[in-house]
């Protein structure tokens, strides 16, 4: 089967309208996974919907105590855009580092989060900074965690009449951080990342959420780690038992996997880079 | 068959294509300016490289018809009578091998300075470490990038 | 002098720069068509039906040809004519080529292929050089799983390690490379009034091409013509045969001007790729940090086919030693047979794998006498005078004790010079 049209709707409303006048639709949104996806035979839908021309899609707000990032904002404007460096750190590092300058002026965050990709950069970053999913549909608009989004996803994940719209980050003070460990610089897939979002009140860590990626189907928090650490110091992140628990989380999510014995090694490393870029300082 | 109309080297072209067409085969075999090059297909090598309305893509990975009313540059858009001053310097240092990797080489190194004549040596890997050279002359080819910059800054 | 010590600009240059130089993807032609192989999947076995029959019958399909349609030789290769051009019955590898389809486009071309479909009989392959070696093996060459097998031997061994007073033995491997020359293969066809066919490709070899492509059309050498476009990358990938065979006879068959373009993935499953080999390494150096004895055994995986096996595995035992002088030495490299992508000739040509086992024994050694690793490889370096392990006397231009010095500038280590003679 081949794609018969690519459709290139101008407003939001128009692509919820289209949902109902077609069938067998996908979106696209760059492209530089469903174009190959396709080429290779791995999906084959009838109709592309472009929302490259959708200019709501493409900007980052500030909008009371949360930044709004639209589906549409490639990872150049994610690195390029201050409001991001300036509250998160991590999805600065994170969009940075991601694939070329060339693949990052065509991949949006909604085109990474909707992938789906074990190694994506993006998602690991977004879980850990609390951030929820805007889908839409011509009926209705529904929230979503992030995280949740990825824990239920068969369950949750987009359905043919909705679309990612809108990335909801709650703007709070914290320390934030990313690390991907991949074969070389430029145009690497994530072999292990890791994200981790730190509150610290007092000196004491009031809050922490740390998510890993490429060490299971989806990335995940490792929620045992995250209540052990709270009312510790930040030195405590580097304790041995600390370690251990995301040597243990890799462990049971990849048991059976040839990489296993490598991924639940380097994690520790790729934890402490993670660390050492939220506080921007070399703790190794 | 969908109509397109896009500006290609400062030329307004418009064609009726296939809905799937990548920009590349548009540039390569609708247009016929074989300058743009095929490495890998998807992403990786960046031979394919064109400018989009000032930014690099792979052209490899770009529907044509997302290319409506945009202004692409390929290598053969970049000088006239003259050479441009980048592709002087490419030649000036011998940053040219094989050749393949060379009119995408360019073409990332003609966005950057584009943008910002005052690059610096980080800057500009970074902006050619989508391209890649297999004949590895990555060294020539960023001397390159700097005397194209003192001859930009000349002018 | 005109050129000698000055910078000059490769008459190439300009072309590329600009985007003008001409690859063989760049050439089209009025009414060419655009011709494609069907590969195996498998690494080892027979064909037993291909539908060739239901492919004729595809939308814009051309010509179907198979190897009975081949008017002269069915296989080819630089020095054994082992690869078969299209496979008779039996195939030893992925990406042996079956069945070439022209087709009027490349839409056409690539339905066409995509639906040619193949029965097979599998065999059970070998895939180490180990299996290979075993005595209930199937043989993939000449009677033998050894397509090649060399010794090079200087002085007495077993005394050389009774000097000893420090003895290194390990194994080594090396991996499988793929050159990735940035350019796919890509050749164009075309056939002249008095039925002269010219072939447009990127190639190493014109010379061989032009053999290889009148052999296998059964024609005069000087009725083919190889014209060697711009180049995108070799690195000794494009030294067998790999479109130029395929675009002259679709060429010869249809009297048409034809393409034959590879992608990426084909491109890496067809052509040769550097050797993996296995290396034993066994080293003796006496008290004085003199090198006295060297035993190697080198077993290379050539892959299906024979390429260049014999002149890589060569090339290994020649420089099994490293630049250092070895009074006496043992070295035996093997080429073996197996199912894996066959492999060539890749940058170094089988001087590349050795280093990697020569100079970890001399860190090793190294550490043992307690001397620093460049001072231990200067003192054993080559020098002018020296007698390698085939015997050959180093005449004139051996740098090596230089370059180890400026080296030793750089990085501030006190070399002992008085060691060097």
């Amino acid at each position: 089967m081949e794609v018969l049209d690519v459709l290139k709707p101008e407003t939001l409303t128009e692509v919820k309208s289209l949902f109902t006048e077609y069938q067998n639709c996908k979106i696209l949104a760059g492209g530089t996974d469903l174009l190959l996806d396709i080429k290779n035979g791995k999906q084959s839908p009838q109709y592309l919907i472009d929302l490259g021309n959708i200019k709501a899609l493409k900007k980052i707000e500030k909008v009371r105590k949360d930044i709004v990032i639209g589906s549409m904002v490639s990872f150049k404007t994610l690195s390029e855009a201050k409001i991001i460096k300036q509250y998160f750190n991590s999805l600065y590092h994170s969009a940075k580092g991601m694939g070329s300058p060339q693949i990052r002026n065509l991949a949006t965050i909604g085109g990474n989060i909707i992938n789906g990709a074990p190694a994506a950069d993006i998602t690991p970053c977004l879980i850990s900074l609390d951030a929820t999913l805007v889908i839409e549909s011509a009926e209705y608009e529904r929230f979503i965690s992030c995280e949740q989004y990825f824990i239920d996803y068969d369950k949750e994940k987009v359905r043919e009449n909705e679309v990612l719209t809108k990335i909801i980050i709650p703007k709070k003070k914290r320390l934030t951080g990313f690390y991907k460990l991949g074969k070389r610089n430029s145009l690497a897939i994530a072999r292990v990342n890791t994200a981790i979002s730190i509150e610290v009140k007092q000196n004491k860590i009031k809050r922490f959420a740390v998510c890993l990626g490429a060490v299971g189907r989806y990335p995940f928090r490792v929620l045992e780690l995250e209540k052990m650490v709270v009312g510790k110091s930040l030195d405590y992140l580097l304790a041995d038992e600390v370690l251990e628990k995301l040597e243990n989380a890799v462990f049971a999510s990849i048991k059976t996997r040839k990489t296993m014995p490598f991924k639940k090694e380097a994690i520790k490393g790729v934890f402490k880079k993670a660390l050492e870029n939220a506080y921007g300082e070399v703790i190794l | 068959m969908i109509k397109v109309t896009m500006t290609v080297n400062g030329k307004l072209y418009t064609r009726e294509i296939p809905p799937m067409m990548r920009l590349l085969d548009f540039i390569r075999d609708e247009l016929k300016l074989k300058g743009t090059k095929e490495g890998c297909g998807e992403g990786e090598c960046g031979a394919c490289t064109v400018i989009i309305d000032g930014d690099i893509y792979n052209s490899c990975m770009v529907l044509a018809t997302s290319c409506e009313g945009k202004r692409i540059t390929t290598i053969e858009g970049i000088s006239g009578a003259e050479l441009h001053p980048i592709q002087e310097a490419f030649l000036e240092v011998n940053a040219v091998q094989c050749g393949y990797c060379t009119p995408g080489m360019i073409l990332s190194a003609k966005a950057l300075l584009d943008k910002n004549i005052n690059a610096t040596e980080k800057e500009m890997k970074e902006a050619i470490s989508g391209n890649l050279c297999r004949c590895t002359g990555y060294q020539k080819i960023i001397e390159a990038v700097k005397l194209a910059q003192k001859k930009l800054k000349k002018r | 002098m005109k050129t000698v010590g000055k910078d000059i600009i490769r008459p190439d240059a300009y072309d590329k720069i600009i985007g003008k130089a001409i690859y063989p993807d760049d050439i089209e032609i009025e009414g060419m068509l655009y011709a494609g192989v069907k590969r195996t999947t498998i690494p080892y076995g027979r064909v037993l039906s291909i539908n060739s029959e239901e492919i004729k019958k595809v939308p814009g399909v051309v010509a179907v040809i198979d190897y009975k349609m081949i008017p002269g030789a069915i296989s080819h290769g630089v020095i054994f004519k082992d690869i078969p051009t299209l496979v008779k019955d039996v195939f030893k590898r992925v990406g042996d080529c079956l069945l070439l389809v022209v087709a009027k486009d490349k839409a056409s071309l690539k339905i066409a292929l995509d639906n040619v479909k193949v029965e097979y009989e599998e065999y059970k392959g070998v895939f180490t050089v180990e299996d290979a070696l075993k005595e209930d093996a199937p043989i993939l060459g000449d009677g033998s799983n050894i397509l090649y097998d060399i010794k090079v031997k200087k002085g007495d061994i077993e005394k050389g390690f009774e000097e000893a007073a420090f003895i290194a033995e390990n194994f080594y491997h090396t991996q499988m490379t793929e050159h990735v020359f940035l350019q796919p293969e890509c050749a164009v066809s075309t056939i002249d009034d008095d039925g002269k066919i010219n072939v447009y490709v990127a190639t190493q070899y014109p010379h061989y091409d032009r053999e290889e492509v009148a052999k296998c059309l059964d024609m005069n050498e000087e009725d083919i013509r190889i014209i060697n476009t711009t180049i995108g990358g070799a690195f000794g990938g494009r030294e067998d045969i790999n479109p130029q065979c395929h675009a002259a006879l679709a060429t010869y068959i249809t009297k048409r001007p034809v393409k034959v373009l590879y992608s990426r993935e084909e491109s890496v499953i067809s052509h040769s790729k550097r050797h993996p080999m296995k290396l034993y390494y066994k080293t003796g150096v006496k008290d004085d940090g003199k090198l006295c004895a060297l035993k190697v055994r080198i077993y290379g995986d050539t892959g299906a086919y024979a390429s260049w096996g014999m002149n890589v595995l060569r090339k290994s035992a020649v420089h099994a030693t490293g630049p250092y002088e070895i009074p006496n030495v043992d070295v035996r490299a093997q080429a073996i047979y197996t199912n894996n992508p066959y492999s060539g000739a890749m940058r170094g040509f089988g001087a590349a794998q050795v280093p990697l086992a020569h100079e970890a024994q001399m860190d090793i050694l190294a550490e043992k006498l307690a001397m620093h690793p460049l001072q231990f490889r200067y003192l054993n370096a080559f020098k002018v005078g020296s007698v390698t392990a085939t015997l050959q006397e180093l005449k004139s231009s051996v740098g090596i004790k230089e370059c180890m010095e400026k080296l030793a500038q750089i990085d501030n280590i006190q070399l002992d010079k008085d060691v060097r003679e």
